[in-house]
């Protein structure tokens, strides 16, 4: 199928007072529509900075320095912003980690999703809560005639995070971008929203990026995956091949990290030695090669090259 | 912030370095209020070294002169003195108008009988800031002023903490009817326009106390309205920081009450009380300016900035001599430089501010 | 709403009487009375005299003068002023209006300017004029009004632009309604300029923070993910937050404001409350302190309910209950 989100080699920096910070260097991934993609990586390996970029919502400090993000065959980062507004919320859509502190206070939440309906379809007032009530009955939310009336501090997070998700969803777009939706949630509340992701994906045939630090639930929802460490890709494949044929060293540390993943009892949890260098000044060749188990001399001399060592699945390491 | 947290050993060994890092770390606005609050103390610590002559001495042929220039001499008459002044003589008693005489010059002697500069005798002045109704010189009353209205903040401000410290942790610490008796307290202290209650309370103070008295009940008074304000605070932040989870994990591991307080709650709340106290100064200095102004503090002979103020208040005054004004700049430039370094502090201090 | 007014209402009762008392032991403690400077003046009598301070009830115990002043308070009547020989009540009344007046020009003047230019600022961060504003609001924050408020006077009688101090002009009994109200706005002008400054220095640094806060909020980030333009963020978004500190801020600082308007009234001359408790205050008018300062107490109060009234209003995590158990 043909890709309806490619992003090539994307290069993206915050500028501080230490100086410029990498954050995103050189990744790039394809979405298929109705493909479920997770961008998966410890905090601080640019999982977000990724995505913001994609939607250029980065903060003040933070700039892409290179790189294409090719939408429907247009490069989002030579559009206007104008006319990135009118594809913002529209067509590609985003929810946040934080569904606590990600609405805003002193509205209504009827008000806030229709606010996204009335700009892009430009309905009237009628319409619009028509649309709302049938964007919020859509995530599960019961009786949603009375609940268009509330503030977000009457809602619980798992409430609130459907919320946001109608929100996204109320414009129809063809991507949804999901930043760690349910790290802030419930364990059980986490399952809840993201089953229902997954529903309203296959359902509408959306294609998503699921950002997460968690392969568990990669490897239950996710149809891609792609590895991201210290703002470079790592691996990138199916997550059946991923989870069957790990490659990169790296990869394989996180699945022995994780207790039982493919089903199998573990006798002992494995952690990488040693911590996510530091973004201001990364260390040369392979970013992964002071922690990594099977690193040669050669791997601080060069970045490794992301290659498709198996067909469809891409590793970045000399090692393999 | 790493290298904010690693600074205090260093500063024991190096004062000297650490006050010269502070410097550099200030913007010039920091820069020139630290200056002026360093002059202004000053003036108050070496009153007669600063001050030209004696505050009271009214020189009756010269009421109401308005400030004199300045000239700088040629370099062959610096033996009598590097600057001179040309001398005033009142040339229209009623309306109390003077001249300059160009002919005559009156020289300016620096570091000479041990003032900073004066003249040769009070007779024949010089004015730098005018005179006052009686003839006595605004400058020497204002670097005398500065005694009353420069310390009427640190004192007061030293007070109402100590009440309010130990009163807000008291009130923590004992809790219960106590806490809430005092804090039942302080907020009927807090729902007074303390304005108004300041010019009652100012009603106690007799006429004819000297000036050290009069001063330290005005401080007395303005602390027994401020305290409950940092009562309470203090008391909300040293239970805030009691429940905090590094707190907490200090208990578990069995940390004593003393220790916990003393490397926990007290740090934590020290940056906090620094701040509000060097922004609470302008208050007191406030305070004391508007008491005085209205007739109600620091009382003639004596003189505050406030209390100099008041000659303005009559309308005749202010027309024709409007350097009776002065004072109130010196009250502006205390006032802002408190506010700018209090400001300072904070951005420093806290580091949640500092990105 | 109305069980929180009723309640608000039945809790201010034991803070008036808290200050009564306090203002009555005050009172009580200042050395010498109004009737020792009549003591010192020979033309009265001190049969006179006596005869005066019985029917103020000066010579009876502290006690039972206050619980006399007090069933009187409960009636409205203030008490009797000595030095003005009129009720109390009836001189409070119209001050108490002017302070009012005075206080909300004020406070509207310094909104009306703080909260645009706050916003500008906020947008244009970093920019020069962000620059000079916030210094001169650190300037204006740090000027006192007295002071300011006797610069003004010198402003007016150098260019006679407006008159000097003062709450009207004397002919203003002969003028028509119209020219009155002319007359009272003009004398108004200078003192609310003085008094709104101070204010306006801090609402507009409390805007351009909360502005600069906000902005970077996560809930910001949504509406802008909704593809709404910086416009719509900035002045619906951001703004509606922002004003729920800054109703509690203007809350907050109604005393300061009540305390400055007494400072310009006793420099400018105009006839408010804080001039008659000056007034009061020197000549030890005792009942015209007292009832002055309840005066002001009652005014604070009100104004404070006002400000929880508008913090409700803007803010739909507040609502009455949470207000009411404060």
């Amino acid at each position: 199928m043909a890709a309806l989100l490619e992003v090539k080699s994307l290069c993206t920096s915050f500028f501080t007072d230490a100086g410029e910070v990498r954050a995103v260097d050189r990744v790039s991934f394809t979405l298929e529509p109705g493909k479920l993609m997770g961008l998966v990586g410890e905090s601080g390996s640019g999982k977000t900075a990724t995505v913001l970029s994609i939607m250029r919502l980065l903060p003040e400090s933070g700039r892409v320095t290179g790189g294409e993000i090719l939408f429907a065959g247009r490069d989002l980062l030579k559009v206007s912003e104008p006319e990135m507004r009118t594809i913002r919320g529209a067509k590609i859509a985003m929810i946040f980690q934080e569904p606590m502190t990600s609405l805003n206070p002193v509205f209504t939440i009827g008000s806030q999703v229709g606010e996204a309906i009335r700009l892009h379809q430009r309905t009237s007032r009628r319409e619009t809560r028509d649309r709302v009530i049938e964007a919020l009955r859509m995530v599960g939310i019961a009786d949603p005639e009375r609940r268009i009336g509330d503030y977000p501090h009457q809602l619980s997070g798992g409430m609130r995070q459907r919320v946001m998700i109608a929100m996204a969803l109320s414009c129809n777009p063809q991507v949804l971008i999901a930043d760690e939706p349910t790290t802030a949630l419930d364990v059980t509340i986490q399952a809840q929203i993201l089953e229902l992701i997954r529903e309203l994906q296959e359902r509408l045939k959306l294609a998503v990026i699921l950002v997460t630090h968690d392969l568990g639930i990669v490897n239950e929802y996710a149809d891609d995956v792609t590895i991201l460490y210290a703002a470079r890709v790592m691996e990138q494949a199916s997550v059946k091949e991923l989870f069957r044929n790990p490659m990169n060293p790296y990869t394989k540390g996180l699945l022995e990290s994780i207790p039982g993943i493919d089903g199998k009892p573990r006798r002992r949890l494995q952690a990488i030695p040693g911590a996510i260098p530091s973004a201001l000044r990364p260390p040369p060749g392979c970013r992964f090669h002071p922690r990594c188990p099977i690193a040669i001399p050669q791997c601080a001399e060069a970045d490794p090259p992301l290659l498709e060592k198996v067909l469809n699945h891409y590793v970045a390491c000399i090692r393999v | 912030m790493n290298a904010t947290l690693a600074t205090p050993a260093i500063e024991m060994a190096r004062p000297l370095s650490a006050w010269r890092r502070e410097w550099r770390h200030a913007s010039w606005t920091v820069r020139l209020a630290a200056l002026c609050l360093t002059v202004f103390y000053l003036f108050a610590l070496a009153s007669p070294f600063f001050a030209p002559y004696d505050p009271t001495f009214q020189n009756r042929l010269m009421p109401d002169c308005p400030p004199m220039r300045v000239h700088v001499a040629a370099p062959p008459d610096w033996d009598k003195g590097l600057f001179y002044t040309h001398p005033m003589k009142m040339v229209d008693p009623t309306e109390r108008r003077y001249a300059s005489d160009p002919s005559r010059r009156l020289y300016i002697h620096l570091l000479s009988h041990g003032h900073l500069f004066t003249t040769d005798s009070p007779i024949e002045p010089f004015y730098l800031m005018g005179s006052d109704a009686l003839g006595r010189d605004l400058y020497s009353r204002i670097v005398y002023g500065a005694r009353v209205s420069m310390f009427v903040g640190l004192v007061g401000v030293v007070i109402s903490f100590s009440l309010g410290i130990t009163i807000g942790a008291l009130s923590g610490y004992v809790g219960g009817v106590v806490d809430n008796l005092i804090m039942r307290w302080s907020e009927i202290e807090m729902s007074l326009p303390s304005f108004y209650f300041l010019l009652a309370l100012a009603a106690i103070i007799p006429a004819g106390l000297s000036t050290v008295v009069t001063f330290f009940l005005i401080v007395a008074i303005m602390s027994f309205i401020s305290w409950a304000g940092f009562a309470r605070i203090i008391r909300g932040m040293a239970s805030t920081v009691r429940g905090l989870p590094y707190v907490e994990a200090a208990r578990a591991l069995g940390a004593s009450r003393s220790r916990i307080i003393r490397r926990h709650v007290i740090p934590s709340v020290l940056g906090y009380a620094i701040v509000a106290a060097t922004l609470s100064i302008p208050g007191f200095i406030l305070g004391e300016s508007a008491l005085s102004l209205l007739g109600l503090g620091i009382q003639e002979p004596a003189s505050s900035w406030g209390n100099l103020l008041a000659a303005a208040e009559d309308v005749q005054n202010l027309r024709h001599y409007p350097w009776i004004l002065i004072p109130g700049i010196f009250i502006f430039l205390a006032v802002m430089s408190f506010n700018f370094l209090g400001d300072h502090l904070r951005d420093r201090l806290d580091p949640s501010n500092a990105g | 709403m109305g069980r929180f007014l009723l309640r608000r209402l039945i809790n201010m009762i034991p803070l008036l009487i808290g200050i009564t008392i306090l203002s009555f032991l005050v009172m009580s403690l200042v050395p010498g009375d109004f009737f020792s400077s009549l003591k010192m003046n020979p033309q009265i009598s001190p049969l006179v005299i006596k005869q005066m301070e019985r029917e103020f009830g000066l010579d009876q115990p502290l006690m039972v003068r206050y619980f006399k002043w007090l069933w009187s308070v409960l009636h409205l009547d203030l008490g009797y002023s000595l030095a003005y020989h009129v009720s109390v009540t009836s001189l409070i009344g119209s001050r108490a209006l002017n302070t009012v007046i005075l206080s909300a020009s004020a406070m509207l003047f310094s909104w009306v300017l703080a909260i645009p230019i706050g916003i500008a600022v906020a947008v244009n961060q970093n920019s020069i004029w962000d620059r000079i504003l916030s210094f001169l609001a650190f300037f204006g924050m740090s000027l006192p009004n007295f002071f300011l408020a006797f610069l003004m006077m010198y402003f007016a009688l150098k260019t006679g632009w407006f008159p000097i101090g003062g709450t009207y002009s004397v002919d203003y009994a002969t003028l028509d309604f119209w020219s009155k109200i002319a007359d009272r706005i003009n004398h108004l002008i200078l003192p609310v300029f003085v008094l709104g400054v101070a204010g306006m220095a801090g609402l507009m640094r409390l805007m351009r923070s909360q502005i600069l806060e906000i902005k970077n909020s996560e809930f910001v980030r949504t509406a802008r993910a909704k593809g709404l333009s910086e416009r719509v963020v900035i002045y619906k978004h951001v703004l509606r937050n922002a004003l729920n500190p800054f109703v509690t801020m203007a809350g907050y600082s109604l005393g300061d404001l009540l305390g400055g308007a007494a400072l310009v009234e006793a420099v400018m001359n105009l006839q408010g409350l804080g001039l008659l408790l000056l007034d009061a205050v020197r000549s030890l008018d005792i009942y015209l302190v007292m009832g002055s300062v309840l005066m002001g107490t009652v005014l604070l109060l009100i104004g404070n309910l006002l400000a929880d009234l508008a913090l409700v209003a803007v803010d739909p995590r507040v609502d009455f209950s949470s207000m009411a158990s404060q």
